[in-house]
């Protein structure tokens, strides 16, 4: 509710301002969005959060058995799935937010008909529900920590680095997403393929140092090799490579451009959906 | 500006390309237009064109007309919904719309986390719905169940709840789009009467209705929109010209499904072949039929003629005796009179078979001008419903004015509401 002077009015103008003044008003929306969705999927739900578990658990088992005992990938002395499962959280909330925010428009499109906030709410507070998987992943990730008697540093403290950059990967595509499913329904379909393909380009299972020499500028290129570098810093005890963080550069590009492009189409939303 | 004026539309438009590039497509065409080909062809229609009106504070105002007429397009824009194609709207004060009651209310969540969450996403803050709980959950009438997921709320207490949010949150201008069409009887009393203590407290508000009664009760001033062109706007008289309007057979039904019959006038139905005919074994209805008794040929009604509704059956035992009801309802299926025959007439004595004709005579000047739906029903012995149907037939009666009454005739002069008889006015110096 503003609680001055509006003025509603097309001003014809191919301009468009970010205004995300206006998302930071609407905060406690983001926030009410957020614990709402939570308590649905995973504490409302009898087996919610334990299958959360199951999952991350399930994925420690498997990935620790095909590369690490079968494969023996070679991750420099770290413990293999010490090494790996946080390569496979990031990519796990890093497709979180593509399904989810990319999907958010669409699958909200009853409200955005009928009352009126800032779209860009939507996408942001989806991504940020995924957050309750990481805390599981987490919490997985510390008892392997345990289980393995491996030590921890002060590096976790970094940890909010990592995931911050975790989301606005996932929202510099999610956002372009959604807002081109408002008009070409089938983009969505890119989804699946880039979350399924893109985890054999990014080092998630395996250190880059397995990939030949002169292909190493192209897996600095890519935002999520530099993601998983950065939580294996904080959480794995690997020495960071400062080139992997080239890869945010595109981030950035297409994540201001995105916002851009979202509010281009944003106010045709309500009429298109 | 005024600071008198809570709204101001000026010269609104707003358009929308049918059958042609709005539409969602598929990545593949868009990218086949985006190269040039496969253009399609696009048809602008406007929803609104050309809507200048002001709102003064404290004012409730009624948005009328037909289906597609661009009400609803309307209140999407105030509401800031969706965007207008050019035009400018300025609005003084706090505004709270609610294009749907109940508005993101979620099943599974409680009383308390609904209401923050819907007040939330009217934009109120949360310090702000902390202030208002008690009065919003007070008015609603939910205080045991405000911790109980709403699914298991009745039906009227989830509306109640939702409605109870939007009018406590101390919004400035209310917008409500058919909200009051829905909930029961006292849901609806509850929310007019809740609009009547806002609209003294000086809110400013805008209904759109289909119910012109709803309308005339709480607006006092009404805009009247056609074809996305603002026709008209005034106060009660208008109501009526609309509720004229909307039942006249125009020919032009190509807008969104008009409830505009074809033909106003069905005076007889006549079940020729037995099959149709409504009934059992013991009764079978032939005809029903309405005869005009001032001029017996005239199948136009005036209000200074009176009429007759007949009911031809046939009788098949000599035991059972047939109560026949003549049932006249309104177009808003308000029903306005049921007579009976045994509220007039002995007939437990005349039970042979045989064919009957039952009817009933409508004094001239008891129904006003308006439109009538006439039906039948047929009980047995006092007992058992053989058979009805309460929109078989339907009449229009139209405004006699005498010669000697057309110079001096006015609006004024007409009667509002279906009925008119001819009541004694006493008028006096008091002694």
């Amino acid at each position: 509710m503003d609680s001055n002077k509006i003025i509603i009015e097309n001003n014809g103008s191919n301009w468009v301002r970010l205004e995300l003044k206006k998302i930071w008003n609407y905060r406690s929306l983001i926030k009410l969005f957020t614990l709402r969705d939570i308590k649905l999927q995973y504490i409302q739900t009898k087996f919610g959060m334990i299958w959360s578990f199951v999952q991350a658990i399930t994925a420690a088992f498997v990935i620790n058995l095909f590369f690490g005992i079968l494969l023996k990938f070679e991750t420099g002395g770290i413990p293999y799935l010490i090494y790996a499962f946080p390569g496979l959280m990031a990519w796990y909330y890093f497709s979180f937010i593509l399904n989810n925010s990319g999907n958010a428009l669409v699958s909200s499109q009853h409200i955005i008909k009928k009352v009126y906030f800032p779209k860009l709410v939507l996408p942001f507070y989806r991504a940020m529900v995924g957050l309750f998987d990481v805390l599981v992943w987490l919490i997985v990730f510390f008892c392997i920590c345990v289980l393995y008697g491996y030590p921890l540093s002060w590096k976790l403290l970094l940890l909010p680095l990592p995931v911050f950059l975790n989301i606005i990967t996932g929202l510099s595509i999610a956002i372009w997403l959604s807002a081109l499913t408002i008009r070409y329904r089938d983009a969505f379909l890119i989804i699946p393929f880039l979350a399924a393909f893109g985890i054999f380009v990014t080092p998630v299972f395996f250190p880059h140092t397995m990939i030949p020499e002169q292909y190493h500028s192209l897996i600095f290129m890519n935002p999520m090799a530099g993601v998983i570098e950065l939580y294996r810093f904080c959480l794995s005890g690997v020495s960071l490579d400062v080139r992997y963080l080239y890869g945010f550069i595109p981030v950035v590009i297409l994540l201001v451009a995105g916002l851009f492009y979202f509010r281009k189409v944003e106010n045709t939303i309500a009429d298109l959906i | 500006m005024h600071s008198e004026i809570a709204i101001k539309v000026s010269n609104l438009s707003k358009k929308y390309s049918i059958s042609g590039s709005s539409e969602p497509i598929s990545l593949g065409e868009g990218l086949r237009n985006f190269f040039g080909k496969n253009k399609t062809d696009t048809k602008t229609i406007y929803a609104l064109d050309n809507v200048s009106f002001e709102v003064r504070k404290g004012q409730v105002l009624g948005i009328i007309g037909r289906n597609g007429a661009g009400k609803s397009t309307l209140l999407k824009i105030l509401s800031r919904v969706t965007v207008p194609s050019s035009g400018r709207i300025e609005i003084n004060g706090s505004i709270a719309s609610v294009l749907e009651i109940g508005m993101g209310f979620h099943p599974e969540l409680s009383g308390r986390e609904n209401v923050y969450l819907s007040g939330t996403m009217l934009g109120i803050d949360t310090r702000k719905i902390d202030e208002r709980f008690n009065d919003i959950v007070e008015f609603a009438g939910v205080q045991k169940f405000i911790n109980t997921p709403v699914k298991h709320y009745s039906s009227g207490m989830y509306l109640r709840l939702a409605f109870s949010v939007v009018t406590n949150i101390d919004a400035d201008i209310l917008l409500f789009d058919e909200v009051l069409s829905v909930g029961d009887l006292s849901f609806q009393m509850k929310c007019l009467q809740k609009i009547k203590s806002l609209h003294n407290e000086l809110k400013t508000i805008i209904i759109v209705s289909h119910n012109l009664n709803e309308i005339a009760a709480i607006c006092q001033h009404v805009i009247f929109l056609e074809h996305g062109q603002l026709v008209e706007q005034g106060s009660h008289n208008l109501i009526k010209k609309y509720f004229e309007d909307s039942i006249q057979p125009s020919g032009n039904n190509d807008i969104t499904g008009d409830r505009v019959p074809e033909k106003i006038n069905i005076l007889e139905k006549d079940f020729s072949s037995e099959h149709l005919q409504p009934g059992d074994q013991t009764i079978r209805i032939k005809k029903v039929y309405i005869v005009n008794e001032s001029n017996k040929n005239d199948t136009d009604f005036f209000t200074n003629q009176s009429f007759r509704v007949c009911v031809e059956f046939e009788k098949f035992t000599d035991t059972d005796f047939f109560d026949i009801s003549i049932i006249i309802s309104n177009m808003q299926q308000f029903i306005l009179s049921a007579q009976t025959i045994t509220s007039n007439i002995n007939i437990e004595e005349k039970t042979e078979k045989g064919d009957y004709i039952a009817s009933v005579l409508f004094d001239e000047d008891f129904f006003n001008e308006t439109i009538l739906n006439i039906g039948y029903s047929v009980t047995r012995n006092n007992k058992d419903v053989v058979c009805y149907d309460t929109h078989l037939l339907r009449m229009k009666i139209n405004l006699f004015i005498g010669n000697h009454q057309k110079q001096y005739y006015t609006n004024i002069q007409k009667f509002l509401g279906p009925l008119r008889p001819k009541q004694q006015w006493i008028y006096e110096r008091r002694k």
